[in-house]
Parts: C-alpha cells; structure tokens; sequence
C-alpha cells in the first residue's frame, strides 16, 4: 500500500482538476483584457471617478468657467477671506484664489500626464523587453534600475533639477525620469509571467515576430494592471511636481501651480489661511480620487479578491 | 553562512554607490551656466571668468575631475569644497547630518506608534465602524501631501492654538511638527500594512494550531500574531526612515529645519555642485545602508525569509 502523505492529500485535488482541464477550458483561455467581470462597480470607482472628473473639467474648461484670469491682479480687494464675489479669497496682489486654483487643475492635469506618460514610455517598453528576452538585456536593465533606485525619494529629481534647471517642465521631466523603474519593474515582472503561456507561445509557434507578439499579444493582457498603476502613478507625478514647486525648483511663480500657490500662500497663513487651504485642499482631493480610481478599476478587473500574498 | 551574504551585499551597495556619484557627477560636471559665472557676476570678462574657473577647477573634463574627486574622498574623505563660502563640503554634510537623523527618527517612531496602533485597532475590530473610520484616515493620510499637512499644522498648532514654535531648530519642541508632518503618510501605510497583516496571520493555521493546544489569548497574540503580523509593516518603516535620512526636504523647508534636504535645495539655487554631490551622495549612502541593515533585521525577523536570501 502506499504511503500517503499530508501534503500529497493536500494537493491531490489540484493535480486531478490540471490533468482534467482540456484546452478549451476556459481558465486556460488568456482573460479578455479591460472586460468588466459583471461585478458591481465598487464604491472607490465611483468616487474617484466623480473626483478625477471634476479635476478634469476644471482643468479643461478653466479658460470658460474662472471668472477672472489667473495672472489679472487687483481682481478685488488684497487678501480678501473667500465671499461670493471671490470664491477662494484673494492674495497678496489682488489676484482671484479660485481662478488659480481652477487654472491650477490645468497644470495638475499637464503634470500628471506628462510626469506619468514619460515614465510609462521608457519604463514600460525597457519592461517588456527585459522581461520577455530576459538573459543579458534583462540583467543589465534590471541593474540599471536598482542604481536608479537607489535615489530615496525625491533625489533624483532633485539631481535632475540641478541640472536642467528650476522650471515647470523640468520638473514634470524629473517627475517622469523618477516614475519610471516603477513601470519598469511592474511590466518586466507581468512579461515574464506570461512568457510561457500558452497563447504567447501558440503566436510564437505560428510565426509571429516578436514585435507582434509584445505588442499585440503580451501587451494587451498586462494593460489591466498597467492602467491601474498609472492611474495611482498620475497622482504621485502631481505630488511630486507640486513639492518641487513648493521649495521653489518646479513651477515659478506667478505660475498658478498648486504647490506654488502654497508656497506664496506660506507667507501669509496667520492673516490668509485660505490661501494655504484651497490649493491644498484641491491636490489632495485629487490624489485620493485618483488612488481611488485605480484601487476601483483594480477591483473591477480583478473579478474580486485576488489571492494574498503570504510570506513563504 | 551569514557573514557571506553581508559581505556580498555590502559590495554590491559600494558598486551601487560608485554608479551613483559617477551619475551625479556627470549629470551636474556639465552645469551650463557654471559656478563661476555665478560666482563672477554679469560684469566680469572672459579671461577673469576663464581664470576662476581655472582656480575652481572646472576647466578640467567632468571624467577628470570625478577621478580626482573619488581619489580625495577615498584617501583624505574630501568632498571638495563649496563654491559659494568655500567651506569644506564634508563639514557642511555632517554639520546638518544630526538634524536630519533626529527630525527621520522622530518621524519614524511616531509613525510606528500611530500606524501600529490604528492598524491593531482596525484589524482586531474588523468589520467595525473604527475600522472603516481608521481605514478612511489612512487612505486620506497617504494622499496629503506634506507641503500642505505641514501648513496646517503651523495654522491649527502655532497661528491658532499658539502652542508649538513655527520655524527654527532650537530645543525640541521644534522637532515635534515636522516630525508629526513626516510621520502622516508613513502612518497612514503602517497602519495599511498593519491591519493587512494581522489579517492576514489571525486566519492563519498556525495560530488556529496554537489556539487548540491551548494557549491564552494574549499568548497567541504575542508569541504568533504579532510576530508575525508586524514584519511587513517593519519592513516599510525600515526603509522610510532610509528615505528620511535621505532629507525630507520638502518638510525641512517648510519648517526651516537646517537638515540634508535643506542644504541640498540651497546649494541647487547656488549651482554649488560640490555640496550638491556631497549632499546627495550622504543621503544615497544613508539610503542604501539603513536597506541593508533593514534586510538583514527581515531575515533575522523572520527565518522563513533569511534563509532564502541567505
């Protein structure tokens, strides 16, 4: 008689239903990318997408709905508390809180964009192909990155900075330079896991080049996961850029850049507090909206609770 | 065993560092509008500004002048010297050193304290409405970006209530809202990790085991549970206080606390690229050996973990 173990009771089960799965099975099937699993929208989507939305139409439409312009001093009275007239207060020059504010959202909008399209256009493509050929292109890029990585924080941007100069697009390219091992280290971890699927090698089988096997067949299935951390990653790019404006090496003022709108505000907080609530107050709101967005989105896709990772 | 494994990773931390001077060195060596130019002012002509840079050594190629800066760093711990000032950059570096490991450590254990807690709280009453409200704080906490938790501090703690001093670095009573502002976010992810990984444990066999063999509740807790269920959150603490050694500058600015951070923003202003360099390269170093002492404390922790990287 043979002897049976704990663990082969334990996964006798799981091997049986393997060797039962045929082809056509549906769980060896690739899952169709970006397709609703038929669950609820879950609550973070809805609200972070109501937020990301409102940030958005406040970023494009602006121009239309800020009853002043952004740079107009003397629009009122200098450093008025926020009345009907002045939403949001005015500062030091006469300027209307919520006019920048709005005009704010378009840089917030350029910054999380740019920041997070930058670093999703080197990280993702290096990922892809390190991950897919591995070998030596994998190491040699897998090491560039920890030396990249081994900037903490905002240091990186900081070197970046120092040498192109204080500005707003400089900043947003620092931002992006700084984003992008985080693309690179999520894509190269989902390539490699698909490498050896099954549909990944069926396209290699039938002649596929490699091109159109990364861009068409692998690509697709990791778009799920990668929009769901750009989604998070657009909101770090706005954090970042904003603290960079704030000591003064991103946008300069009279931009009206959220982090520099507190910056200018810092001077005047025991006589204007508004000054350093309502930019404040619009950059965290986006930020949760869109961490919201991306925690919902992963949720929808996930088609529920992915299983925990233990430590094993 | 062990001592291999440190010896391989404290090489490949000294080859990580090497890579990041040459970067930075290279990135900053090429400054277009020099420290000279800065230095001599519009007024100055072409051979004064020719002779100063001479002077200041930047006539020389960005490789020659990192071969020479290695060299006086290895033998005699030169940084070089700041080119607004002309102190030595190692001395500024250490100067501000103390400020910045006191302002992360504060951080650090205050977000231990307030993260651990939140997070035992949440995941011991799951389900619960103090956990839903702990959770909401936490996702806000990591969201809010210092330069603006910051600012409402100084209004609630120093403009309004008059309780705590606004700026400086006299005694520690100037430590407490940087330190505080620099503890949210950390928090905030602690408590995450927190309550995630008491979860995580409390449902795990291993304690169901030890609850049917008979032990306390408070045995369980202590022996299994938390053991266990804290070595994430350890982890994240671990490398933010790397990240914080590094120079929050964001907070040091806002607080005028003379730290890493706000010598690294000033000298950017000046072009002064040695204390840039210097600057940067303490906060990489710092970086990477608080990430080894952090891997090591993991394997230590937990056993499961050392051996495979080991």
């Amino acid at each position: 008689m043979p002897v049976v173990t704990a663990s082969a009771v334990r996964s006798g089960p799981q091997q049986l239903k393997s060797l039962l799965r045929t082809p056509t099975d549906a769980g060896n099937r690739p899952k169709p990318a970006l397709q609703a699993t038929g669950r609820r929208a879950p609550l973070s989507l809805l609200a972070g997408g109501l937020l990301v939305a409102l940030a958005l139409c406040a970023a494009v439409a602006a121009p239309l709905i800020a009853p002043y312009a952004p740079e107009q001093v003397r629009a009122g009275p200098r450093l008025a508390p926020p009345s009907a007239a002045h939403l949001f207060g005015t500062d030091a020059l006469g300027r209307d809180g919520f006019s920048r504010v709005l005009f704010g959202a378009t840089i917030a909008a350029q910054a999380a964009i740019a920041g997070m399209g930058i670093a999703a256009l080197l990280g993702i493509p290096a990922g892809l192909l390190a991950g897919y050929r591995g070998g030596w292109l994998d190491r040699a890029l897998s090491r560039g990155v920890d030396v990249w990585l081994a900037f903490p924080g905002l240091l990186l941007a900081l070197v970046v900075v120092a040498r192109l100069g204080p500005s707003l697009s400089n900043a947003i390219i620092a931002v992006g330079l700084l984003g992008a091992p985080g693309f690179f280290r999520l894509t190269r971890s989902l390539a490699l896991s698909t490498r050896r699927m099954a549909y990944v090698e069926a396209a290699e089988a039938v002649g596929c080049s490699e091109g159109r096997v990364l861009l068409r067949h692998i690509l697709p299935n990791l778009a799920s996961s990668l929009i769901v951390f750009a989604t998070m990653r657009a909101g770090t790019a706005i954090l970042a850029v904003g603290g960079l404006s704030f000591v003064g090496l991103g946008a300069q003022l009279p931009s009206p850049e959220w982090g520099a709108l507190l910056a200018a505000g810092r001077s005047h907080m025991d006589t204007a507090p508004w000054l350093a609530i309502y930019p404040g107050l619009s950059l965290t709101l986006t930020v949760v909206g869109l961490n919201l967005l991306g925690d919902g989105l992963r949720d929808l896709w996930d088609g529920g609770r992915c299983p925990k990772k233990r430590y094993a | 065993m062990i001592l291999p494994y440190i010896a391989r990773r404290v090489a490949g931390s000294l080859a990580v560092l090497l890579a990041v001077s040459l970067i930075v060195f290279l990135a900053l060596g090429a400054t277009p509008g020099d420290a000279a130019a800065a230095m001599a002012g519009d007024s100055a002509s072409a051979e004064q500004l020719a002779a100063l840079r001479a002077e200041l050594g930047l006539d020389r190629t960005p490789l020659a002048r990192y071969a020479a800066f290695l060299g006086g760093l290895a033998t005699r711990g030169d940084l070089g010297r700041s080119l607004v000032g002309g102190r030595p950059v190692m001395a500024l570096v250490l100067e501000r050193l103390p400020y910045t490991a006191a302002l992360a450590l504060a951080a650090v254990m205050l977000a231990a304290l307030l993260g651990g807690a939140g997070g035992a709280l949440a995941a011991l009453r799951s389900g619960t409405l103090l956990d839903t409200t702990v959770m909401a704080g936490a996702a806000l906490g990591v969201a809010v970006p210092t330069f603006w938790s910051g600012l409402l501090l100084i209004l609630l703690f120093s403009l309004h209530l008059r309780w705590l001093p606004v700026t400086g670095a006299d005694g520690p009573a100037h430590l407490i809202l940087p330190a505080a502002t620099l503890a949210l976010p950390t928090a905030a992810a602690v408590a995450r990790l927190v309550r995630s990984g008491l979860l995580d444990v409390l449902d795990a066999d291993y304690v169901r085991t030890a609850h049917a063999k008979g032990l306390t509740a408070e045995r369980v807790v202590t022996r299994h549970v938390l053991r266990n269920g804290l070595i994430p959150a350890t982890a994240v603490l671990g490398l933010q206080l790397g990240h914080l050694l590094g120079g929050a500058f964001i907070v040091e600015t806002i607080f005028g606390w003379p730290g890493l951070g706000r010598l690294t923003v000033q000298a950017i202003f000046d072009r002064d690229e040695p204390v840039v360099l210097g600057a940067v390269l303490a906060a990489a170093t710092m970086y990477l050996l608080v990430n080894l002492c952090v891997d090591l404390a993991h394997g230590w922790l937990d056993p499961r973990v050392g051996r495979e990287a080991i």
